[in-house]
């Protein structure tokens, strides 16, 4: 099977294009020696043979400043593609054409995938695809991504180029910069042999780009024997600054032909993107809009799921009825214990979650996060972040873990570590079915779900950034690097995209309620049905009530009506630290089995309301919002941070403010609607 | 033609004010409901007609795209036509989303009473339907507007291109 390779400039609809080539045949696995995620999928061709393609990371340019730009170009040296899909924004013409400058200094077979004409046409750009083709020697298809348009045509290039091994021509330098490269490229070549382009070679190590030396070195091209002859080179021709030069050489030939293949024509009048932009980035709306859209995706969230909650408890509630029906032994209450009142507890949550995961899709897809992290670019600014700190802080509301790893882009190490130690106060998914169920439960006294869980996760964004300037002015003081922000271009998401990322984030929902919370659901049970004393008239309390208990004492302030946490938040809590969803499915196998249940509501909210008040239960949501990250988000911070210090930090912190916090909301709220049991609950 | 131009925004000033009124008015009246713990709020309770209860942040919400749709007055009154279109047009879409969310929730609702009745295996019970879902029908004013602006961006994309 060919090996196809996808790159191109971040934000130029690469998703969508590897989406509509390989559809639902894609595995998610890591680059070689590190955590950036790799995306592979299979394409059928017209005449019926299959091409794997790779979607490399979204990069600028192959001269490897970031993780991102190391991984794609070593992708390219080493697996060496049959073909290389460069897809491009017809809209940015000159910019993106600088990544396939260097792809065919490479000796890359490339496509070009000119993506995005729609756009180009709305900003009064007409780009002429065959002139393109011809300048640049290689094939070149446009496209409209998320208007499914040009795929056909693509299709048929690949075929052809895979067939034919059509090449296109060299990429060759002129005037003072061709000739350095021409020389360095004769002295090296014959040492190097074929495994490299001797002219990309020449013109890295013209750029004193440490990575090049690496890959040189094994051809006896070392600094001892070479860095004279390249700096006399770029001395005497590339005025004393190679990366300049060749950077300005590359630009160069870009101009040489872009008026030729682009006609723009001015428009005095605004587009719709423009009309967009000027409400979505407006100083004074922008954050407003903000909250409006958020609450309008928690009701759409909530609202919406609510129904199927309801169904997915009936299942349950009647498999679990059913299993102690046919056997009401030991083994089926551990398996109604474990599966249906503790895995059943979070996986009715699953509609909410994926509704959820859609919104957020959808806005992603539509360009509006974009616009989300520019208007807090300038508040980041101010508290002395760097802008692009809000980028993997946004990507927290899906999951910490790749949020944690995003945060590689940040080249300033203050900025960083800052960002990594915030960002578990920004709310993920796994917390939300704690949000529901608790706002859930509590609606009466403390109002609208929606409007509790917009709160929350308001104050998970308010801490973030509070913490962070601390963090900024005491412990990682210095500096922060300037930030330039390109906008995604604003497109009409498509089903397909949406419905393929959502199912993506809801699957890894799923695997983990297979495999990590039936693990924890599993040892809860036991716990709670095991006690430690045998013969004692202790002999009813259960390893999980002694556990939870002592946790619970910690909360001593939190009461209802004078009486204390139960043992069962205190349990749940400690074993949220494994994943959040297992707060809910621990408070389900430990709270479904109290005889007390009113029979009229036997639900895990209905138990709920029976062991806290609302001020108790705002606390606790506030607690589970803000305490440590989970275990795979701390293993993200101890690889990213390459430290146990800053883990152990990082869950000191965050506890602490998590428990001021709660205590700061219980007696607030409780000074608002009492200390007491939720009315109708004694 | 410019005196069809002139007569276009004095339209759209009266939709931008007309608009913003009833989206301004029923949100505080939604955003009182907050405090009807005492008596006091009257006009809380003559507005609770056909059993709806309101919400808080429905209210905010509403308010909001009132102020951004009022926000295109001041605008079109200064001669900034563009920036005035672009407020209107973002204030009428998110008026029309939000109703789109209310549609939502009736459907909601609907299912709701479904399951219900077949859990309980009883008939349709519609008392639990506690809202107006009324931002549905100010959603439904606004998609003419909306529709009208979002057409006026369009023809200017056609406009812009240039000769092949």
């Amino acid at each position: 099977m060919a090996n196809v390779a996808m790159i191109g400039n971040p934000n130029v609809g690469k998703s969508v294009v590897f989406n509509a080539l390989t559809g639902l045949r894609q595995k998610v696995a890591n680059f070689p020696g590190c955590t950036v995620e790799k995306k592979e999928g299979v394409c059928e061709l017209p005449d019926k043979t299959e091409i794997q393609i790779t979607d490399l990371p979204g990069i600028y340019s192959l001269t490897p400043h970031s993780i991102d730009e190391k991984i794609a170009r070593n992708y390219i040296l080493e697996e060496k593609p049959d073909l290389i899909i460069d897809v491009i924004d017809a809209s940015n013409l000159e910019r993106n054409l600088y990544l396939t400058m260097q792809l065919k200094e490479l000796g890359a077979r490339i496509i070009i995938v000119l993506n995005m004409m729609d756009l180009a046409r709305g900003k009064g750009i007409k780009v002429y695809a065959e002139k393109l083709s011809k300048f640049l020697g290689v094939p070149v298809v446009p496209t409209v991504a998320s208007k499914g348009i040009g795929f056909d045509e693509l299709k048929n290039q690949i075929s052809k180029v895979l067939e034919t091994g059509f090449d296109g021509e060299p990429l060759l330098f002129s005037n003072a910069t061709g000739e350095a490269i021409s020389t360095v490229a004769e002295e090296i070549s014959s040492l190097l042999g074929k495994k490299y382009s001797a002219n990309w070679l020449a013109a890295s190590l013209l750029e004193n780009d440490e990575v090049a030396w690496e890959f040189a070195k094994p051809f006896g091209i070392t600094k001892e024997k070479f860095l004279e002859k390249i700096n006399e080179q770029i001395e005497t021709k590339l005025n004393g600054d190679g990366m300049v030069a060749i950077t300005d050489a590359r630009y160069s030939l870009i101009r040489n032909f872009i008026d030729e293949v682009q006609k723009t024509t001015e428009s005095k009048r605004w587009t719709l993107s423009d009309a967009l932009d000027e409400v979505f980035t407006h100083k004074i709306w922008g954050i407003p809009i903000f909250i409006v859209v958020l609450w309008g995706v928690f009701q759409f969230t909530f609202s919406f799921g609510d129904p199927f909650i309801g169904l997915i408890e009936m299942i349950f509630g009647y498999l679990g009825d059913l299993i102690l029906l046919i056997h009401n032994g030991a083994f089926a209450q551990f398996i109604v214990g474990t599966f249906i009142d503790g895995v059943g507890s979070v996986l009715v949550f699953l509609p909410n979650i994926i509704l959820l995961f859609l919104a957020i899709s959808f806005l992603e897809d539509s360009g509006y996060l974009s616009r989300v992290t520019f208007i807090m670019d300038k508040l980041m600014t101010k508290i002395g972040l760097h802008g692009q700190s809000f980028i993997p802080m946004l990507m927290g509301f899906g999951c910490n873990v790749p949020a944690i790893m995003a945060t590689r882009s940040i080249k300033n190490e203050n900025d960083r570590m800052t960002t990594i130690m915030v960002n578990g106060f920004m709310s993920c998914g796994a917390r939300l079915p704690v949000y529901i169920l608790f706002a859930g439960a509590f609606a009466v006294t403390l109002g609208s779900p929606s409007t509790i869980t917009l709160s929350l996760y308001l104050g998970g964004i308010v801490i973030a950034i509070f913490t962070a300037w601390t963090l900024r002015h005491t412990l990682f003081r210095g500096e922060g690097a300037p930030f330039i922000m390109e906008l995604q271009s604003y497109t009409v998401p498509t089903a397909k995209n949406v419905s393929l990322k959502t199912w993506d984030r809801s699957k890894s929902f799923l695997k983990k309620a297979s495999s990590v919370i039936i693990i924890a659901v599993a040892v809860i049970w036991l716990f709670d049905n095991v006690s430690l004393y045998v013969e004692s008239i202790d002999a009813n309390r259960s390893i999980l009530q002694e556990i939870g208990s002592l946790i619970s004492y910690l909360f001593w302030w939190m009461k209802t009506d004078g009486k204390l946490l139960g043992w069962e938040f205190g349990a749940a809590l400690l074993f949220g630290l494994i994943a959040k969803e297992v707060v809910v499915a621990s408070l389900g196998t430990s709270l479904l089995d109290n005889p007390d249940l009113p029979e009229d509501d036997p639900t895990l909210q209905g138990a709920i309301t029976l062991g806290m008040g609302p001020a108790a239960a705002l606390a606790f949501m506030v607690f589970s919002l803000l305490y440590a990250p989970c275990v795979a988000a701390l293993g993200a911070i101890k690889s990213e941070t390459n430290s146990w210090k800053w883990m152990f930090f990082n869950i000191l912190l965050t506890t602490a403010i998590a428990y001021v916090c709660a205590i700061i909301v219980y007696y607030i709220t409780g000074a608002i609607v009492g200390f007491g049991f939720q009315a109708g609950i004694t | 033609m410019e005196h069809s131009n002139k007569d276009l925004t004095w339209l759209k000033i009266t939709g931008s004010i007309a608009f913003s009124l009833i989206f301004m008015t029923f949100g505080v009246l939604e955003f009182m409901t907050a405090f009807q713990a005492t008596e006091e709020w009257v006009l809380f309770t003559n507005t609770s007609i056909l059993g709806w209860t309101g919400e808080f942040m429905t209210g905010i919400t509403l308010f909001i795209i009132g102020l951004l749709i009022l926000w295109a007055t001041p605008l079109y009154l200064m001669k900034k036509s563009q920036n005035a279109n672009s407020f209107f047009l973002i204030g009428s879409g998110l008026g029309v989303i939000f109703g789109l969310v209310f549609i939502f929730i009736f459907i909601a609702d609907i299912i709701t009473v479904l399951v219900d009745a077949a859990a309980n295996a009883t008939t349709l019970d519609f008392t639990d339907f506690s809202s107006l879902y009324h931002p549905i029908t100010y959603g439904i004013a606004l998609v003419p507007i909306f529709i009208l602006l979002f057409l006026e961006f369009r023809k200017v994309r056609k406009e812009a291109l240039p000769a092949s």
